[in-house]
């Protein structure tokens, strides 16, 4: 299967409704084996007792907020220089999820902060930088439902995407060039993780499941904006009369 | 089964957690799921119409 036939939104929306089925179920079974290791066999910390267990929700969906963005940013490139049609819809398609998950970033980490550090929100660099990658997300959602050309609006976005990139080393550097609140980088540290391999594991598994809901959740998107935008089409046309 | 459930003196805190994040994703998948079946719903009603 070549490259080119992916790229075509007939042969991507027609042949993708059975992937997201299967994937949507899988998602789903990975998640609860997720959600059951990380609240139920993952051992207690020793200081933090069981509150450090919303760190497995709270570290991916952190790390996919930033790894969307960048494909975000990758894909409004690509469509910026070379206007292919896939690229701009999956890059404008990245946002909404990408706002989801840092949505869900700042709120677990504002609910594990009370009991650990005794306030919900502070203003330190990760996240205030952080909180701008959502307002980065939320601009690009607005700026984009506000053009009725699509086309246009994918050129406008895509500048604040690529502009915004700049955020990205930011949050992940934050914690090092900026005295925080907020805990260095604990997974990171290859040579020697600060955490235990028997928390370290589900952390990285559940790192795994959030990409697959990401890729779910993607799919769907990109199959709507498609839709949206082909609806009219002779092949969406016949494909609707089948 | 509540003492299963129990984690201690930052219970609620865990679940609060644990439960947003379930339904904040269940959003995100559902929103573009039905939002594709309403489009095609009015797409069909609209051609039936032209009929």
């Amino acid at each position: 299967m070549n490259i080119s036939k992916i790229a075509n939104l007939k042969f991507f929306y027609i042949k993708t409704k059975n992937i997201s089925l299967f994937l949507s179920i899988m998602t789903l079974v990975l998640f609860i084996i997720g959600l059951y290791w990380g609240l139920f066999i993952a051992p207690p910390d020793y200081l933090q007792g069981n509150s450090y267990r919303i760190m497995f929700i709270h570290v991916p969906a952190a790390w996919l907020s930033l790894q969307v963005y960048i494909i975000m940013a990758v894909t409004a490139f690509i469509a910026l220089v070379w206007r292919v049609k896939i690229m701009e819809i999956i890059s404008i398609q990245c946002a909404p999820i990408g706002g989801l998950f840092t949505l869900i970033a700042l709120v677990t980490g504002m609910i594990w902060g009370k009991p650990t550090w005794g306030t919900y929100w502070v203003w330190d660099a990760r996240l205030t930088s952080e909180l701008i990658l959502l307002f980065l997300y939320i601009g690009i959602i607005i700026l984009y439902s506000a053009f009725t050309d699509k086309r246009q609006a994918v050129k406008v976005t895509s500048i604040l995407a690529i502009i915004g990139l700049i955020n990205i080393p930011i949050i992940h550097y934050s914690v090092e060039w900026w005295n925080t609140l907020h805990q260095g980088p604990t997974v990171t540290k290859f040579e020697k993780p600060s955490a235990h391999i028997s928390m370290l594991l589900p952390l990285l598994y559940m790192l795994f499941v959030f990409n697959m809901c990401f890729i779910t959740i993607l799919l769907k998107r990109i199959r709507l904006g498609i839709f949206q935008r082909e609806k009219n089409t002779k092949w969406a046309e016949d494909y609707l009369n089948d | 089964m509540i003492e299963f459930l129990n984690m201690g003196k930052h219970t609620e805190f865990i679940y609060i957690a644990y439960i947003f994040a379930i339904i904040v994703l269940l959003a995100g998948y559902f929103f573009p799921h039905f939002n594709l079946k309403k489009e095609i719903e009015k797409k069909k009603y609209e051609n039936n119409k032209k009929k």
